[in-house]
Parts: structure tokens; sequence; C-alpha cells
């Protein structure tokens, strides 16, 4: 018996203004074997958060239900509040707000104790989840001084304490870093093949998950137009050939060559397997990169940096340990600059610096020549230099958007055609009238560039502004970002995501230990690395000439 | 920073016990000698727990209260029949004199004990303790406990946010940094309630709100948890008979009058040090248990 059963489910909100409804789901009908780990993905606002909710009563937002909703063949709205908390688990996005408790061991304890286990049984539960989730080394920790990495594993086990049959995760990496979400699925993966665990799961980090999981299922405006085997991702959107787009490298060089098949490469091992074996057989031809296409940055070291660092030493406690060591660093005009590197490593500490918020203890930060700290009280940030922290939500303070940019208009003395302006140029018309906590990630970074980008500023910084942002959506914010740079801003963007930054960068800085090690185009920057690069990179290295994106490959190879 | 402490291990009930009747009974029990028992043994007490930083907290602040009370006390309070001398016609007496140094040094006493009991009943002990009455007071307070470094995590990521978007609240006339500064609380009255959305999204999947909640505790009554507990209650019951029957009292005014020594008063005298050197005999046992261990290793 299928463990999970979708049955003609159609979900509508009601509208805000009471007229009618918005249909969130549309006929979706899916059968969920058990044991089986499934990926649901699309773009932000498909539906797909709307579809785990239905399988959870109790989490199901308020609108109108029709359709059936089964588990062992029993609805789910039979179900009573026990049996829904026994049977499925539920992990959000955000791990901060799930937590509940103080401790990491009350944490674990929390679902146990709602279902008033006795405290000799709760013991035992709690002892093997923290065991096999690798807690232990934490489980007397305060829940506010361990990693975002380390709370999603705990709202996890948190979860799984209760031995649920049926996992529901809703983007459980989106506030992660790379290595951290890493690690998450392959906790989720071990989950499912030890325990038999049923999981599904909404993400926006394709690369990895495709390889773990058994099915995948594409949704788009509320409906489900695709479900298969990864390997037969390309055949299932063969309608939807737009949505190629958002599939690992593997499979996109893949769709190119066969856009029919369903037998993808998924990895970059099998990438590199599948490239190989097409030109040993001599199936394509290979060509050289027409170097009229790569995309070259201007050379500016001619001109003046519009921000100098120069040997810069921080640390956040006068004994603690220095964050960063001998930093340099330029910001050229009308460049887009990404500071790539590992988490933890300092980027922000390093921007916070150039940006002259943070002081250094040691070096020098100049703006248009004259020292930083020159500028101060005088309008300086806003006008001149302004910076986007890693939430742009605590930016926001008024219930509209519109209301917000306006607010910012009035503070700094703008007329109506700027914010017209700013407006059209990071296309918020649709979402003016929403509260920026009621759209998606990417639309609320979007709308905190435009609050930030009001007042004029010629050097922005923006701090992991691709994080949680869907595939579709990085591409426009890639775009937007380059007419921004066209348009005479600086730009300073702190990242972990390699493909954005090789496909869209001016300027590449790798930052580790404290100080940038690698600084030029990207191309030159991440083309030598064999680790740290992208996946085109690492599929073609060594088999045809280096590609660094997929078009490149793709470009290589036809 | 605080060392590691044997009474740590103790079961909460067991230490919220010691601790209470340790800070309770200097202040029930004005006898000297009982006093300066209390004040040594919670003296070698904190120095164990906190090594340096304990004297910095007693020259720096118990031992100025100690002499203010002390030279307070006699300046106002002229009670007493043996007169010393007079300043401006007021009467200085012996036994003001000797109240006042009893009561300060019961001060001091009460001070160090309560820090003592500051580093050893953390918030999560006390949460036990009234989690075992009162079960949904004490989630609340563990989730208060949570979310005040949360909020305060989050006052500073959006003072930050706002800095560096040339909204400084440390920058302009007062009016200006007054509006600044509603904004970071109305951006945090924002996010508050976004975020209390969630977690209660996330206390409802994991199935709050069902019937007979049960309280987990990470803590295990062990023998020597009731070996103690027994020293306690036997010690307690006995002091309680000693004092009912006046064979320890102490009375200041209008003479100083301690009871006789005795067997049964030296026995309560002594009983009450045993009980407050119960720490002090647990970490000396600790240490010399390593030694033991290793010298064999």
């Amino acid at each position: 018996m299928a463990a999970l059963e979708i049955k003609n489910l159609n979900f509508s909100y009601p509208n805000q203004d009471g007229s009618g409804s918005f249909r969130a789901l549309k006929d979706i009908n899916l059968k969920i074997d058990n044991g089986e780990f499934i990926l649901v993905c699309g773009p932000s606002g498909c539906g797909k958060s709307t579809l785990l909710r239905q399988i959870k009563p109790v989490l199901r937002p308020f609108g109108s239900v029709s359709g059936q909703v089964l588990i062992d063949g029993r609805s789910v709205d039979e179900l009573n509040f026990r049996e829904q908390t026994e049977m499925v688990g539920f992990v959000m996005q955000n791990p901060e707000m799930q937590i509940v408790t103080d401790k990491v061991w009350h944490e674990l304890a929390f679902g146990l104790e709602s279902l008033g286990i006795s405290n000799a049984k709760m013991r035992v539960r709690v002892a093997e989840i923290s065991s096999y989730f690798g807690i232990q080394s934490f489980f007397e920790s305060n829940t506010s001084d361990i990693s975002g990495g380390q709370k999603q594993l705990l709202c996890l086990a948190a979860v799984m304490a209760m031995q649920p049959k049926i996992i529901l995760l809703d983007e459980p990496t989106s506030q992660l870093d790379p290595i951290a979400a890493g690690e998450f699925f392959s906790a989720l993966k071990r989950i499912n093949e030890e325990i038999g665990t049923t999981v599904i799961i909404t993400e926006h980090r394709y690369e990895g998950l495709f390889s773990l999981v058994d099915r995948v299922a594409f949704m788009n405006e509320g409906r489900i137009i695709g479900c298969g085997r990864p390997r037969e991702a390309i055949a299932a959107l063969a309608d939807h050939p737009q949505f190629k787009a958002i599939l690992p490298s593997s499979m996109r060089l893949y769709a190119e060559i066969e856009p029919e098949g369903v037998d993808a490469p998924i990895t970059v091992r099998e990438g590199r397997h599948y490239l190989a074996s097409l030109t040993d057989k001599g199936k394509i031809g290979v060509r050289k990169l027409d170097e009229r296409n790569i995309y070259c940055p201007k050379k500016n070291d001619a001109q003046e940096a519009i921000i100098s660092v120069r040997d810069c030493w921080f640390r956040y406690d006068r004994n603690g340990p220095d964050v960063l060591k001998g930093f340099s660093f330029d910001v050229y005009p009308s460049e887009l600059t990404c500071i790539i590197g590992g988490n933890g490593s300092g980027k922000t500490t390093a921007i916070m610096n150039a940006s002259g918020l943070y002081k250094p203890y040691r070096g020098k930060v100049k703006f248009k020549g004259k020292d930083i700290k020159s500028y101060k009280n005088s309008g300086f940030y806003g006008k001149q230099v302004s910076l986007l922290v890693q939430n742009p939500e605590c930016c926001f303070i008024k219930d509209t958007v519109r209301e917000e940019l306006e607010s910012v208009c009035k503070n700094f003395g703008l007329n109506g055609a700027r914010l017209d302006e700013i407006i059209d140029l990071l296309e918020l018309k649709p979402i003016l009238d929403r509260h920026p906590y009621d759209v998606s990630g990417g639309e609320l970074q979007r709308a905190a560039i435009a609050r930030l980008m009001l007042p004029g500023p010629q050097v922005i910084f923006l701090d992991e502004a691709t994080k949680g942002m869907d595939a579709f959506f990085k591409r426009r914010f890639g775009g937007l970002l380059r007419r921004l740079t066209a348009g005479g801003v600086s730009i300073v963007l702190v990242s972990h995501d390699i493909e954005f930054c090789a496909e869209f960068a001016d300027r590449c800085a790798m930052f580790f230990d404290g100080r940038i090690t690698a600084e030029g185009s990207s191309r030159e920057v991440l083309l030598d690395n064999s680790f740290y690069t992208t996946s085109a990179n690492r599929i073609s290295r060594g088999i045809t000439e280096s590609a660094l994106t997929v078009s490149e490959l793709i470009e290589i190879i036809k | 920073m605080m060392k590691h402490d044997a009474m740590e291990n103790v079961h909460p009930i067991v230490a919220f016990t010691f601790l209470a009747f340790a800070l309770v009974m200097p202040m029930l029990f004005m006898h000297p000698v009982f006093i300066i028992v209390s004040f040594v043994s919670g003296l070698i007490w904190a120095l164990m727990i906190r090594g340096r930083m304990a004297l910095a907290f007693i020259f720096k602040f118990v031992i100025p209260i100690i002499l203010i009370v002390a030279i307070i006390n006699p300046i106002f309070n002229h009670e007493g029949v043996t007169i010393l001398f007079y300043i401006r016609d007021n009467p200085i007496t012996l036994e003001s004199i000797f109240y006042g140094a009893t009561s300060a040094l019961m001060f001091g006493a009460v001070l160090i004990w309560f820090s003592c009991f500051n580093d050893i009943m953390k918030s999560d002990k006390i949460v036990y303790l009234f989690g075992n009455f009162i079960p949904s007071i004490s989630l609340l307070i563990t989730m208060v406990l949570r979310f005040v470094p949360l909020y305060r995590n989050q006052v500073k990521k959006i003072s930050v946010a706002m800095r560096a978007q040339g909204f400084d609240v440390s920058d302009g006339n007062l009016l200006k940094r007054a509006k600044y500064g509603l904004n970071i609380l109305s951006s945090l009255i924002t996010w508050g309630l976004e975020s209390s959305v969630i977690t209660a999204d996330s206390m409802r999947s994991r199935g709050h709100g069902l019937p007979h909640r049960t309280n987990y505790s990470i803590y295990n009554f062990d023998s020597r948890d009731l070996k103690i507990s027994i020293v306690l209650i036997l010690g307690i019951v006995f002091i309680g008979i000693c004092a009912a029957t006046k064979a320890v009292s102490a009375s200041f005014f209008p003479l100083i009058k301690l009871n006789s020594w005795n067997t049964m008063s030296i026995a309560c005298a002594l009983t009450y040090a045993v009980i407050l050197i119960i720490p002090i005999i647990l970490n000396i046992e600790e240490i010399a248990v390593w030694q033991r261990l290793k010298s064999k290793i």
C-alpha cells in the first residue's frame, strides 16, 4: 500500500480583499510508496509549500480544499491530533525560529513531552536519537550557541525522535551554507535508507539532492508538470523546456545532446564519464571556445579604485582571534566583484571593514583616496556607500513595500521620479502593495536592494544575496546586478554560490584565512581550481577545453 | 571563569535544598558562632568555585558592604547598656557594636552564599525544579530563556543593517536618533510576530497542546544524592530541635547573652558546620580521587 496518496487535490487561498480566491494547487495526483525519497521542485510560489502543508492538516493554511490526501489508506482529516503528530514530521525553512526551548536536550525531547511519554522512555529515545545524529558533542549547549547547520540538524532530530513514518521538509537548507546543506542531505539520506522513513522535500539546491532522491516531482503554477526518476527528468520535462535550465550541470549537458533521453548523468563523476564517452566515440566535434563569446571583464587596473583596503587586521575581542589578517582589497567603479570563500571564514567581517562600518585595529580603508573615517556623520552611508546584510527583513519597518520605499524617499529628501525609476529598474510593480514578509526570499532581496539604491549610492555591498533564491530567480537577479553596474554602481557581493559568481562577476576574489588569496577575473580565479570551482569546470577538466559554465561547455562540444 | 564544581553534579532538588538552607539560616538565626561558621565555609567554597574571581568579588563588593553595615549600626542604634563613649552626645554601646559586626558578617555570608547559588543553580535546574510543580510555567521560562538571546541578537542585526544604510541611531539630532531607535523597535516587533507564528507552527507540528504533557529531565538521583539528603534532613531536624529548646540562642540587647556551651549546643554548632562544608568535602573528595587515579595511570 502506498504510504501517501494524493488524489485530485485542489486548494484555494481566499483573496486578501475578499473577492474570490486564488487556486494554489490544481488537480494534484501523487502516489508515494513506503520509504520513498521524493524531491518536489519548482520556482518560488509554485505551490510546493502549500502542497506539503496539506499532508499535515494542523499546519494547513486557511482556504478551501477539495480532493483527498490518504496516509496508509486513511484520510488525513480523519487522523486526530495525536496521530498526526506521531505519523508526520515537519521541518521548516528557518532553523532559528523553529527552535522552541533554550537547551539542545530539551528541544530533542519537546515532541516526546507533548506526546506524554514517560521520563524513562524519553531518556532512551533522546539518547539514541542524539547518538544517531551525532548531537552528543553539543547535547548540553544552549540552542542559541550552536551553528546554523547544527540548529537545522537539531530540528530534524527533534522531529525524528517522535519516530514519524513520513517526514516533510520545506526548503530546509535555504538558510545554510553549501557544506552544512550537504551534511544535512546526507543525514536525510541515512534516515531514509537505514530507518526507511518516507521523505518528501522541497528545495532549490538540486545539484546535491538529485543523486540522493528516488523521484523528482516538478511543479509549476500549482500543477505537477512532471514526475519521475531523476535520470528521466529530461524526458519528463519535455513539454517544459524552460525547466531544464535549473537542472544539475551534467543533466543540462545531457539535455543538449539527447533532449528526450531517459538515462541522464547526475553527478560530476557521471557527467565526466558521459562527456568522455561522447568525445571518445567521436559523436561530437570539439571546438575551441570562441574568445569573443567569453565574458571578459573590462580591465580596470589602470583606473583608480573607489574603495581601497590595505592590510587590515580585525578582531571582535581584545583577546579573541584575528578574523582579518592583512586583508587588502580594491573596489573599482561599475564592477561586480564577488568575494567567495568557505563558511565562517570572515567574509562578512571583511565587507563590514571594507565599508568602514567596523574599524580595523591596523590598516587603512580609503574611499576615493581619503580615509573612510573622515566621511563620518555626513550622510555617507546611504548616499555614498550602502550595505545590505544577510537578512534583508532587518531593513523593513513598514507594512508594505511601497510605504517602505516612500519612507526612505522622505528620509533622504528624494522625489517621486526617483522612486518610479527604481521601481522600474528592479521590477517591483507586482509586489509593491504586499507585506515584506509575504513575498518570496528573492523578491524581498530585490525590494531591499531597491531600498538601498534609492539614495543613489556609488558602492553597494551585498551579503549572501543569492541565499534561498531559486534557479530561475538567480538568473534574473544576475541580470539585474549587471544592469546596476552598467549604470555606474560598484557592487561587492559576498557569496558561497560559485556557479553564480562564475556566470555574473566581473571580478572574483577568493577569501581564506583572513585575507584575499586570489583575485582577478572569475575565469582567472576559478578555472585553475579543481575543488573550489563550478561543476561545468569539474566536468570538462582534462576532457575538453576547460569551461566555466554549462553554456560554455555546450558551445565547446557543439 | 567558573571552574567545574562537584556540587554541579548533585541533583537539583538536593542542591537547591542545601543552598536554600545555607542562605536562610544566617538570616533566621543571628548567632555569632553560626554566622562565622557560615561566612568561613561559604568563603572557602566560593574560592573553590571561582578562584581569583571570587577574591575580586569579595574585596570589591562584600568587604565594603560589611564595613558599611558594621560602622552604620552603632552610629544609629543606641540600644544596649554598656556605653563605651559618646559621639556628639550619642552613646556608642558595646552591644550595638557587637550586633553591628554580627549582622554585617551575616550580610557578607548571605551575599557569598547567593553568589554560590547563582553559580550552581543554572537556569535549566531552576526550570526543572518548577517544572515538577507547574509544567506550563516551566515551558514558559524555557521559552523566555530561548527568546532573550534570540531577540538581543536580532536587535544587533537590525541596528547594523540600519546603520549600513544611513539610519544610524548614534548619529544626527535627538529627534532623528529617536526616530531611528523607533525604527529598530518597529522592525523587531514585526520580526517577532513573524517568528512567533513559525515557532507556534513548529510547536503544533510536534504535538504541543495534546493532553497529559510530561516533563523531560536529564538529572539522576544517585546514591551520593541520597547520602547528602540524609545528612541534610537529619541535620536540619536536629538544629531545629536545638533552636526550639533554646540550646543555642543569642540576644544582643540590652545585654549580650549567648547560650551556655554544653554537649547539645556544641553538637548543634558542629552539625551546622558539617552541613555547610558538604560542597567543600565533595570537592576535596573529587580532587583526592583524581590524584589517586592519576598515580595509577
